[in-house]
């Protein structure tokens, strides 16, 4: 029965040269994307000890689930999957994703994933057409993409294939065998090739895959695109129904234009109801751009070419606030253009703000400057918080040149480099929340987040409980507006759509509640959903999960009435929410015996002192991330949101949090490694088999 | 506002760009980016940070919605103990007290820190008032 899925998986040697195409059935299971990634990762890495991502050995895969490419609204993420370079102190397996086409364009040319082995010789790109894969030469002495950028790159790719948006033959198909599309490619830019630990996976315009460090991992193989171009289909189970449960989604859930409803403040925060994001900012002109087959369509076209166009996130703001504290303005201008340059480079926007912030900190001490300890001229040459002070760091990262040697390696190595490491986290000067990972949003006021993502491998970018539980609710603190639901109804709510626990108490991140068993549910459920039909299915963070909804009865949001229908229309399993997040804590179970095979122990998992030792709140004399976060909190028998600024995380308290989570889990307090008859509950003896034999399975 | 007229002297120190020791710190926030800590050193650079946001700009913004958070209560403070601007520490702290929602205050913070600054300009001089302000945004 057709289920969604392309038949295989691309299996390319690089060192070999050589292609071969898997049986996609024997991975549905995983649902895609991470999931299948993490079980290619599983089945083709011998020795899983490897904590190197720029190791030949390396596996990468690349692609969607089984939504990708249908009509299921918003869900065109492509996952990466494999050793990340960025992650400190060693490369954990990892995960990261971007949006677009590609995944959908994979699965038109008949493959689910792409999965990338070994190392080439020299330089290569993959371009594949169809059931067509060719590993063609990238250097000058082929097609000469090799030292282009990654807008360059996708042109002179497109001109190969003679994308003109006419109509062009790539061979017979089931179908036509004919398509007016560019192929979509996945590349890198300098800083890629160079092999820095910072280096994003470029895609079309503004979509990439920043964090995790995987452009690195391209440049380490040599390898300088993908490029893929389909003509065929995809065969769902029942097409009437996944037509229908995307009209059910956009109709009842969705924006309307006529008859709009939105919380008083938080359109932008609607996760699933929101408007198409035109703007770029406060008063310049773009007209909205979106992933296949979205809904929505949050990214922007801007009216000027060279300002970010189609960049949504946060490159195209990371730039502020050095532009805010040295010229006193934030322009479309700069941030635009530093968006583009990124992009066209492929670097994480977070190491240049990371770099910045850092740099800028030890500067004041008198520790940077020609002949320092960090003997660079850059604060001489240009001014911090100007366009071409950014301009120049970037090229210099990209380049692996004077201090950007440095910073390409990551924030943490360069700190260790340099003897600063230990100082400037615990001070908050170099705020590195866990796994070497720049803070993002603050696990000492929003807790989920940071439990979720000090119990992975990166910072978890996954907004779900975020736009609902902090944005919302901070918003309408900020600008005194009633709030669209009040806390007892949003933890009713929330309850009722996170079976199987349906307990209201996860949502409660007062000071008791973020160290409690339901905050282990909470992020026991969390990790499980977004592994699973975000990560591993496609669904994109920007519109699930939806809780709270203007449109909806009782403004209840879609999620768990959406996920089956989606499920069941696209695959035919009945599938309800409850067995869905089994599916999501199977693959975290196998992601995190991935990770304990790399050396993970309990004991590792600690924040950066700073989480620990500085208030959550800014405070004269001291710089750090701070937030006016406000959360519901369940307190002396009542819910109510509260700010919960200038809160820090107990050590001790923590501690036994994990304790809590990790018998939650079925995993060994002691060591925080799973117990066989966990594993076996999931059909996962095989890993338990591994882990046993590595002396590494929980008591 | 009732705040004292202030010498040459005292608008000279009040308009002054302290080091980043003791820089005032305020918050950026949006969606995508999370949360980002900005320093700011002087009473002007406070005033060009802060924006006069309506709810209908924030309607219309989209996904690229920042805000520029300063606690007031830590700002008039920092004003009171850093500054020195006594006078217009308890205005803001006066404010603060009263409760407002951020983005309400945030329109009547901006007012009076405006004619505060009106009044450094004046002490100080068209000529200094140009060169020490300016000074302290850059």
């Amino acid at each position: 029965m057709a289920d969604g899925y392309a038949p295989r998986i691309l299996k390319v040697d690089l060192t070999t040269r050589e292609v071969e195409a898997l049986d996609t059935e024997d991975y549905k299971d995983w649902g895609g994307g991470v999931g299948m990634g993490a079980k290619l990762f599983w089945d083709l890495v011998e020795d899983k000890t490897l904590t190197d991502a720029f190791d030949p050995r390396n596996v990468v895969s690349i692609g969607g689930g089984a939504f990708a490419g249908t009509p299921v609204p918003s869900a065109a993420r492509s996952a990466v999957a494999g050793l990340g370079a960025f992650g400190y102190p060693v490369n954990w397996f990892t995960t990261s994703n971007f949006g677009g086409r590609f995944s959908a364009m994979l699965k038109l040319a008949g493959w689910q994933m792409v999965t990338v082995v070994g190392k080439a010789d020299s330089p290569v790109w993959i371009d594949i057409r169809d059931d067509k894969v060719e590993i063609r030469d990238a250097a000058e002495s082929g097609d000469g993409l090799w030292g282009l950028d990654a807008h360059e790159t996708q042109k002179a790719i497109y001109e190969i294939h003679g994308a003109d948006g006419t109509w062009r033959s790539t061979g017979a198909s089931r179908d036509s065998g004919r398509t007016t599309q560019h192929p979509a490619v996945l590349t890198i830019g300098l800083a890629g090739e160079n092999m820095t630990r910072i280096a994003s996976l470029i895609h079309d315009g503004g979509s990439g895959a920043g964090q995790g460090g995987f452009g690195g991992v391209f440049g380490s193989k040599n390898l300088k695109a993908i490029s893929v171009i389909g003509t065929g289909s995809i065969e769902v189970a029942d097409a009437a129904m996944v037509l229908d449960a995307r009209l059910w989604a956009a109709d009842q859930y969705g924006y309307q234009v006529d008859g709009l409803k939105s919380f008083a403040i938080s359109n932008p925060c609607q996760v699933f109801s929101g408007m198409p994001s035109a703007s770029t900012g406060f008063g310049s002109p773009a007209r909205p751009e979106g992933c296949m087959n979205c809904h929505k369509s949050c990214h922007g076209v801007r009216a000027a070419s060279g300002l970010g166009n189609g960049s949504h996130c946060y490159d195209t703001q990371i730039w502020q606030v050095p532009e805010k504290t040295a010229t006193g303005a934030v322009t479309g201008e700069t941030q635009g253009r530093l968006a583009d340059l990124m992009q066209a480079l492929s670097i994480n926007a977070l190491a240049l703000d990371t770099a910045g912030f850092w740099l800028g900190k030890l500067n004041e001490k008198g520790l940077v400057g020609t002949g320092k300890l960090v003997d660079t001229d850059i604060f001489e040459k240009y001014t911090f918080g100007t366009y071409e002070w950014a301009e120049e760091m970037l090229h210099r990262m990209a380049e692996k040149r004077e201090v950007g040697e440095l910073l390409a390696e990551g924030p943490a190595r360069a700190a260790e480099k340099i003897g600063r490491l230990e100082e400037d986290v615990k001070s908050g000067d170099l705020p590195l929340q866990e796994w070497g990972y720049p803070h993002h949003y603050d696990g000492r006021t929003e807790v989920a987040w940071g439990l979720g993502s000090l119990l992975s491998s990166r910072d978890i970018n996954a907004h779900d409980f975020n736009w609902i539980c902090m944005w919302t609710v901070t918003l309408h603190t900020l600008y005194g507006l009633p709030m669209p639901v009040e806390a007892e109804e949003m933890a009713n709510i929330i309850a009722k759509k996170t079976p199987p626990y349906n307990d209201p108490m996860i949502i409660d991140m007062s000071d008791e509640g973020m160290y409690s068993e339901s905050m282990a549910k909470l992020v026991s459920w969390h990790t499980a959903y977004y592994m699973y039909y975000k990560n591993s299915m496609g669904l994109c963070d920007w519109a699930y999960a939806d809780f709270v909804n203007p449109y909806g009865e009782n403004l209840e949001g879609l999620t768990g009435i959406a996920e089956p229908k989606y499920v069941e229309g696209v695959t035919g399993r009945v599938e309800p929410l409850e067995d869905g997040i089994k599916r999501g804590t199977r693959i975290w179970n196998l992601m995190r015996a991935l990770y304990i095979l790399e050396g993970r122990h309990r004991d590792q998992e600690v924040y950066g002192d700073y989480m620990y030792e500085v208030p959550s709140m800014p405070v004269p004399g001291y710089m750090l991330m701070s937030t006016p976060q406000c959360v519901p909190v369940f307190e002396n028998g009542e819910w109510s949101y509260k700010m919960v600024a200038g809160r820090m995380c107990d050590r001790q308290k923590t501690e036994d949090w994990k304790s809590i989570y990790y018998e939650f889990e079925g995993w060994d307090p002691a060591s925080g490694w799973p117990r066989r008859s966990t594993l076996e509950g999931m059909d996962m003896g095989f890993v338990a088999d591994e882990l046993e034999a590595a002396g590494k399975l929980g008591a | 506002m009732a705040i004292e007229a202030l010498t040459q002297e005292d608008a000279q120190r009040f308009a002054r760009t302290v080091d980043s020791a003791q820089a005032f710190v305020a918050t950026i926030m949006s969606p995508s980016m999370g949360a980002r800590a900005a320093q700011l050193t002087s009473v002007e650079m406070v005033n060009g940070f802060l924006q006069a946001y309506t709810i209908d700009d924030f309607k219309s913004v989209g996904l690229r919605l920042d805000i520029h958070y300063v606690d007031f209560g830590f700002l008039a403070q920092w004003l009171d103990e850093v500054i020195g601007d006594a006078g217009l520490a308890a205005e803001i702290r006066a404010l603060h007290e009263t409760g407002e929602a951020f983005g309400l205050l945030v329109h009547k913070v901006k007012e009076v820190l405006e004619e505060r600054l009106v009044h450094y300009r004046v002490a100080l001089g068209e000529e200094q008032a140009e060169e020490q302000l300016a000074e302290s945004t850059v």
